[in-house]
């Protein structure tokens, strides 16, 4: 890119392609990315994936090895193991996005409202979000699984409301140190509202910090919904999700270990991929690493 | 210092006082009776009345609470469906649970902290993207499977070490320690994790900071520099962090415990739960949130104890 | 006799995501025993990272390339274990920020106790001693209680002083001074600018003092040098640069300079100048006068060469084609 053209760029459009070069210097943040989209594709199409119904069985090959017929082999009731991961794909691709979306949707605005007004409602909220970052993110799912019933979405709810405090935390000291930078200031001193202020001033400068933190938050959900679901409290069998597949692979560790090993592998390429994508947009994002 | 810490226990017990209220109000917005649901199976009215007045139920809420509180704080968290004292249930699994979880915070905080600092002096070379990968990795990795591959591997295949059960210390040293080596790991691994992310970017801004440059313009040896000026500084905001691992470690415990079969409070939480035990569950609740905020307390402690600027207030400060 | 410290053909680059950065391109200098030299420039024209590159200290991503002769040794040559002795006891710094450069969490006494093991292997009870001694020297009130203090007890112009007797304790042949009195309030300058006059005076230490500030090298320096985006622009001796400026940019320099008394003479009253246009970023160093630009004298040589340094008159090297005092070139 020549000078001239650097110049007759818009400085937001500048930006955007500075972004974009940083961004695809980093190979691993790349990779994350693509497999993350591939995950979310083999979700939408999995009855295009799977070669097999996630629940046919086939009873001449229980516990089978892998085959050419059968790509990561059988379970103890011969269903076909790559198919249920491709199907489990969107029990985890679900909880991991709508759990996210959920816990932003309540955090963001409480978070802001502590940070931004400050005067009573700050201390109010940072000691409610102390309170509830005492009990265990997974007592908390447990406990609400255990009152709601089990099932995806009370265990989608029960980790998006898990996620709530921390992102809570963050959103308010994102907005308490934005509100103190001058240009905020300037906008507070020239009589904008307050909904001007957040939405035009503070939101839009916070946004790469969020969507840092939903990259980071997505992972933990995924995690987090296997593990409900291993427990019993999530997607219940014979509905295919990794956790499932994982709990019922327990009583053939013996027998069978790889029905142990490939669902795991699913959640860790999985959480892996998001965490890789989170990690180099923070540092793409973030100036205070760009030494 | 003296304020800081006061000023961090006040907030403590408000946290403890919010965590009872809602732990107390949890069991009673529980849909249905609550005496029913204390009750169990039983469906008998009188039997349900003699519950209600038991628990004393047919008083005013606020009283409640009072009594129940009262009771707490003199160790009395009242008994389980079974009849059993939930106190006394509670004491005698603590001690596998915090067996686990220091050996967990030992392995984890050592690695972590090891290869964080590593990761930070070798910053943008092979054993910092490798550490950092690692550790990726280590975030990415869900206990409970991580606890299947280890049984697969160590128990399955290698009868090396017992796949689940616990012998206490005093009864056989080495068959406990056999017995905690995999859940440790399993529990330790995911902390390092953390605890490693952490202190690399802590040791990297230490390093960044103009008091490094001072101690290097001094001509301080580079163990000098890092080990002593940018290591004490870091410290600072790590001990913060590990503080706000305990929820982390006590969901891995749950986890852990199940996998293994281990018979600590984390299985107790989950037997809780899963049987519908409200007086149980109630105390287990409780109880962690006294933990959670016992070890944020000491934290804070140990955060003023490091930080000179809170331990002297005074001048510019 | 040679010059204590001799530095020839500095450059350094860094390499940072958006490519390669020029910071000093073909920096020299001299400095004799004792003496002041003054190095001027506006801000990011690479003068800090000049005496940063010189004793190792720039991060791993900056190459330096060059010769940095002490005492007949080549620093930028020699293994990091010599370097550390030459640092803090032959060379020492002062940084520009006293609130961020001194260590939080250890108090003054360890900190400057710290060089006094490190270099001349004193004992804790003999550094302590030597450190209130050297808190007295640069005019710290209670030293002995000071020594035990953090440095978040002290106000700024305390903990710049404290540096300073840090930077002195092994008695240095060299003090580089970036920017020692920048971040301070006016009051409180005053009182370093005089504490480093006393040091040169007493001690006889030779110092680089860097700045932006103009007043402060016509109060200290013997000998000035103006750097421009990463090259020297001018040297001279401070009495003939003040009165004989001979780079345009110098001019601009000194131009804008509010002088008191002028500003009250009606007739001849004199606008306080800036020197239009902007300093280039140092990723786009052009191959020809970097001051072009912004200079009223340029024209196409100026636009297609880089100017050489030329000794224009005794002891006075300017690096431009056209030089010479306002109104006669």
């Amino acid at each position: 890119m020549s000078y001239v053209e650097a110049a007759a760029l818009s400085p937001a459009s500048r930006r955007r392609r500075l972004l974009r070069r940083r961004f695809l210097r980093r190979p691993m943040a790349v990779a994350g990315l693509a497999v993350v989209l591939a995950f979310v594709a083999t979700a939408i199409f999995a009855p295009l994936i799977a070669p097999y119904s996630p629940s046919a069985t086939d009873f001449y090959a229980v516990l089978g090895h892998p085959s050419g017929k059968h790509l990561l082999g059988t379970d103890e009731l011969g269903r076909d193991i790559f198919s249920r991961i491709v199907y489990g794909s969107r029990a985890s691709m679900l909880a991991g996005f709508l759990a996210t979306v959920l816990a932003m949707t309540i955090a963001v605005p409480i978070g802001l409202a502590a940070g931004y007004y400050r005067g009573w409602i700050d201390p109010v909220i940072s000691r409610i979000t102390d309170v509830l970052l005492a009990f265990p993110f997974l007592i908390l799912a447990v406990g609400l699984a255990a009152i709601l019933g089990p099932s995806l979405l009370n265990a989608t709810l029960a980790l998006g409301i898990g996620a709530v405090p921390g992102l809570i935390r963050i959103a308010r000291g994102e907005a308490l140190s934005l509100r103190e930078e001058d240009y905020v200031r300037a906008a507070i001193a020239n009589g904008g509202s307050d909904l001007t202020i957040l939405g035009r001033h503070i939101l839009p400068n916070m946004l790469s910090t969020l969507l840092v933190q939903a990259t980071v938050t997505i992972p933990v959900a995924i995690v987090g919904e296997a593990v409900l679901s291993f427990l019993g409290l999530g997607v219940q069998p014979p509905t295919p999700s990794w956790g499932v597949m994982l709990e019922g692979a327990q009583s053939y560790l013996t027998q069978a270990p790889r029905l142990a090993v490939y669902p795991g592998l699913a959640i860790v390429l999985a959480a892996l991929a998001f965490n890789l994508l989170g990690d180099g947009l923070r540092d793409i994002l973030d100036p205070k690493t760009q030494r | 210092m003296g304020g800081f810490i006061l000023r961090k226990a006040g907030a403590a017990l408000i946290v403890l006082f919010l965590a009872s209220v809602l732990v107390f109000s949890g069991i009673r917005a529980i849909p249905g009776d609550a005496a029913l649901a204390l009750g169990g199976e039983e469906r008998d009215p009188a039997v349900t009345a003699q519950i209600r007045h038991k628990y004393g139920l047919d008083r005013p809420v606020p009283i409640q609470y009072l009594h129940w509180v009262g009771l707490a704080v003199r160790g009395d968290l009242g008994r389980d469906s079974r009849e059993l004292s939930v106190s006394h249930t509670i004491v005698t699994r603590i001690p596998l649970t915090l067996e686990l979880a220091g050996l967990s915070l030992l392995i984890g905080t050592l690695i972590g902290a090891v290869a964080g600092v590593l990761a930070a002096i070798r910053h943008g070379r092979l054993a910092d993207y490798l550490s950092n990968g690692i550790a990726l990795i280590g975030l990415s990795v869900p206990h409970f499977w991580l606890g299947l591959l280890m049984i697969i591997e160590f128990s399955v295949n290698l009868h090396w070490l017992p796949s689940g059960g616990y012998v206490s210390f005093r009864a056989d040293p080495i068959g406990n320690l056999r017995h905690m080596a995999m859940p440790a790991l399993v529990l330790g691994t995911g902390l390092s994790a953390v605890v490693m992310r952490q202190m690399r970017s802590a040791m990297l801004e230490s390093l960044g900071a103009d008091y490094v440059r001072t101690a290097r313009a001094k001509g301080l040896s580079e163990w000098s520099v890092v080990c002593k000026h940018a290591l004490r500084n870091s410290l600072i905001t790590v001990t913060t962090i590990i503080g706000l691992q305990f929820g982390a470690l006590i969901s891995g415990a749950v986890i852990t415990e199940t996998i293994f079969g281990i018979a600590g409070f984390g299985r107790l939480t989950i037997d809780a739960v899963s049987q519908r035990d409200y007086a149980l569950i109630q105390g287990v609740v409780l109880v962690t949130a006294a933990g959670y905020v016992l070890v944020n307390l000491a934290v804070d402690v140990l955060y003023s104890f490091l930080n000179p600027r809170i331990r002297i207030s005074g001048g510019a400060a | 006799m040679p010059p204590l410290l001799e530095v020839s053909e500095l450059s350094v680059r860094f390499d940072t995501d958006e490519g390669r950065v020029y910071a000093v391109d073909g920096m020299e200098f001299s400095l004799g025993e004792g003496e002041v030299l003054g190095i001027v420039g506006e801000s990011g024209c690479g003068k800090s990272v000049t005496v940063m590159s010189m004793l190792g200290l720039l991060p791993p991503t900056a190459t330096v390339s060059g010769r940095v002769l002490f005492q007949g040794e080549d620093l930028l040559q020699v293994r990091p274990a010599r370097l550390r002795r030459v640092r803090g006891k032959e060379i020492s710094f002062v940084f520009q920020e006293p609130m961020t450069s001194l260590n939080p969490v250890f108090t003054v006494g360890v900190q400057i106790g710290e060089v006094l093991r490190k270099h001349l292997g004193a004992s804790r009870s003999a550094a302590r001693k030597r450190t209130i001694d050297l808190l007295e020297l640069v005019r710290i009130p209670a030293p002995s209680r000071r020594v035990d203090e953090y440095p978040h007890q002290l106000s700024g112009g305390m903990r710049q002083r404290v540096m300073i007797a840090m930077a002195l304790a092994c008695d240095p042949k060299v003090l580089v001074a970036d920017e020692p009195t920048t971040a301070l309030d006016v009051t409180i300058q005053a009182g370093i600018l005089d504490l480093m006059r006393d040091v040169r005076e007493r001690l006889g230490t030779a110092i680089v003092l860097i700045t932006h500030n103009l007043g402060v090298v016509a109060d200290l320096a013997d000998r000035v040098i103006v750097m421009y985006a990463g090259r020297k622009a001018e040297e001279a001796p401070v009495r003939e640069l003040f009165a004989r400026p001979q780079h345009p940019y110098t001019i601009g320099l000194l131009g804008a300079i509010p002088r008191p008394g002028e500003v009250l003479q009606g007739e001849r009253r004199r606008r306080l100048q800036e020197i239009p246009g902007r300093v280039p970023s140092l990723s786009e160093l052009p191959d020809h006068c970097a001051f072009a630009d912004r200079c009223p004298r340029a024209d196409e040589r100026t636009r297609s060469e880089i100017p050489p340094l030329r000794e224009v008159r005794a002891d006075h090297l300017v690096a431009c084609f056209h030089p010479g005092e306002d109104g006669t070139s």
